[in-house]
């Protein structure tokens, strides 16, 4: 065959196929266009109109991803394997649908979240939202790559908006965490590269699938080089020291993006490396058991230390990164899915009622701006009594549900010790998280503030009732929840049923 | 040169270069030095990708190397972008200096 011909056939095939696949991120990458060419304005009318665009976007992604409901979709771009048949590089199957779901979700709220917040300190601008997009296309990317440049790709797209959106409210504290945030984040994505480079070495592909049953000295080193990389990511421990500075200095609404979406994100490449890895899986669910247990350990232990909201938070999301490797390690995706689902919603939550009570007087990100507040504005109150609880792991929250899943499923992986330190740690977390609640009605203000801080824009108050109702939701009807971010509910069911039998014995 | 001889060259030369920029990232204090030193590690993983892609016969690590050269592209401009905005602000880009957060 001729060249021309030969490379007309590559053409076709690389047209011929499902775009279903691709139909989610192409929306995505179509809505920061648009918002992009709406920045023209610059002013504040054509932010909002960027903000509802963008909106309508991630909507319009997620009715694509629930639509696409075969299971294995694929995108080759024309990769064949030797017998011709084309090898998937980007796949949808029921994972890749919920981890998309959680991070549009969460993406959703946080747009909600930062409308008002922008607003009222003169930062809402377009590109705001043209990033957010760009970081929810990259999240979309990692969730169903198949191949490890894919996935490489996919981090930094959605990294690179990241360090930019953390200093958008132009600031000393906000510009340090995102120099912090840059170098941190740059030194894992060359760990992770480095890592890649040997996996390629030791194997001659990137594809995931082709990783399956490899184990040699190179691959375990890239491998561990990639988890390192991937650890850095969702800030465990220890690698977790960026964490609290960032989560600290970034404007509010975007701490409450970072803990939720992109964390999800780095779980989902975690995962299907650790699946793929399936040669060396009993070495690597040791010492992720090892890390889950020292996340805990240290993010509750400092969590209790501060005085700082943000910066506590910081440390119980460092400690619920380690709930959820206790299921990774166990190897039980399906509960690591709900609790991150159900973690995104609560953080977004818990950081969502900091940003939409704050105002450009008071940030309110000290512990003691709440003291009282629970009887001055008891719908408030209540939200963040739910927030609190569920990020406890107590009923009726989402984070209970999580937390019983997980836990069920390390004992019957044989990981009974891991059960006990995680419970302790819960049992240890309930002292700062109940010591929020404390603050709000039991407690009162040094100096009573002429009018209490409140919540001012609608569009907050919407994704703080959206997030409360998720989270109670996940507590009282688990299936339902399971059933919204298409979480296969084989294992899990059985869990849930299991539960009032075992109370009654 | 052996083929093989250069191969294990050019892996060493990588693997040094990789830890170099780690040493680099963890003893320098300026943060302009410390993102050449982020530079060099992905260099390094460049390198090792062309090597390995050579010694293998498989010309996917080449092209990886294409994305990996975009990718910093678009790093650099972000992250010194990021280091004047913190410039501007304190006239200095020394990191022990970013200290407005921790206590």
């Amino acid at each position: 065959m001729n060249r021309p011909l030969k490379g007309l056939m590559t053409m076709m095939q690389i047209i011929d196929f499902d775009w279903g696949a691709f139909a989610p991120s192409l929306t995505l990458l179509a809505a920061a266009l648009i918002v992009c060419a709406l920045s023209m304005g610059h002013s504040q009318a054509s932010a909002v109109r960027a903000a509802w665009a963008s909106l309508i976007g991630v909507a319009a992604a997620a009715v694509l991803t629930l639509m696409s409901d075969a299971p294995a979709l694929y995108f080759s771009f024309g990769a064949q394997d030797a017998d011709g048949n084309p090898i998937a590089l980007f796949s949808v199957d029921s994972m890749m649908r919920s981890f998309m779901l959680i991070c549009l979700v969460s993406t959703a709220l946080c747009i909600l979240l930062s409308i008002g917040y922008l607003r009222q300190r003169g930062a809402l601008r377009p590109e705001f939202y043209a990033l957010t997009l760009l970081c929810a296309l990259g999240m979309t990317i990692i969730a169903g790559s198949q191949d490890l440049i894919l996935i490489f790709i996919g981090i930094e797209l959605m990294s690179l908006p990241l360090y930019i959106l953390a200093c958008f409210q132009r600031g000393s504290a906000s510009s340090e965490a995102s120099m912090k945030y840059f170098l941190l984040g740059a030194f894992s994505s060359g760990f992770l590269l480095f890592g890649i480079a040997l996996i390629f070495g030791s194997t001659g592909s990137t594809l995931l699938q082709d990783l399956t049953g490899v184990s040699s000295p190179l691959f375990a080193i890239g491998l561990a080089l990639v988890f390192v990389g991937l650890a850095f990511k969702i800030a465990a421990a220890p690698f977790h020291q960026w964490a609290p500075d960032v989560y600290h200095g970034a404007p509010t609404p975007v701490t409450a993006f970072f803990a939720s979406a992109p964390k999800a994100a780095a779980f989902a490449a975690l995962l299907y490396l650790f699946q793929a890895a399936s040669a060396m899986r009993a070495e690597w669910s040791t010492i992720f058991a090892v890390l889950a247990c020292i996340s805990m350990t240290i993010g509750n232990l400092i969590a209790l230390t501060q005085k700082n909201l943000k910066r506590m938070l910081a440390y119980s999301s460092v400690a619920h990164v380690g709930y959820a490797l206790v299921g990774v390690a166990a190897g039980a995706s399906e509960s690591v899915l709900f609790y991150l689902a159900a973690y995104a919603v609560m953080s977004v939550g818990a950081f969502g009622v900091a940003s939409a009570l704050s105002s450009k007087e008071n940030e309110m990100s000290e512990l003691n701006d709440y003291a009282g507040l629970g009887f001055r504005r008891p719908l408030v109150g209540i939200g963040m009594t739910l927030f609190m609880l569920s990020l406890t792991g107590l009923p009726p929250t989402a984070g209970f549900t999580g937390k019983l899943l997980l836990f069920k499923d390390a004992y019957a992986a044989g990981l009974g010790w891991l059960v006990i330190v995680a419970a302790l740690n819960s049992a240890l977390s309930a002292y700062y998280y109940l010591g929020v609640v404390v603050k709000m009605y039991m407690t009162q203000p040094s100096k009573e503030p002429a009018h209490a801080p409140s919540i001012r824009h609608k569009t907050a108050a919407a994704a703080l009732i959206a997030a409360a109702a998720l989270v109670f939701i996940g507590g009282a009807a688990p299936k339902a929840m399971m059933n919204a971010f298409h979480i296969s509910t084989d294992a899990a069911e059985t869990a849930v049923q299991n539960v009032p039998s075992e109370a009654a014995q | 040169m052996t083929p093989e001889l250069t191969y294990r060259l050019c892996l060493t030369l990588s693997a040094v270069l990789f830890a170099v920029g780690v040493a680099g990232v963890l003893i320098r204090r300026n943060a302009i030095v410390i993102f050449m030193c982020i530079e060099l590690m992905l260099n390094a993983a460049n390198l090792a990708f062309v090597t390995f892609s050579r010694h293998l016969g498989v010309l996917n690590g080449q092209a990886v190397v294409f994305f990996v050269m975009a990718v910093a592209a678009a790093e650099v401009a972000v992250g010194l972008a990021i280091i004047v905005t913190v410039f501007r602000t304190r006239a200095s880009v020394n990191v022990d200096e970013l200290k407005l957060l921790r206590r």
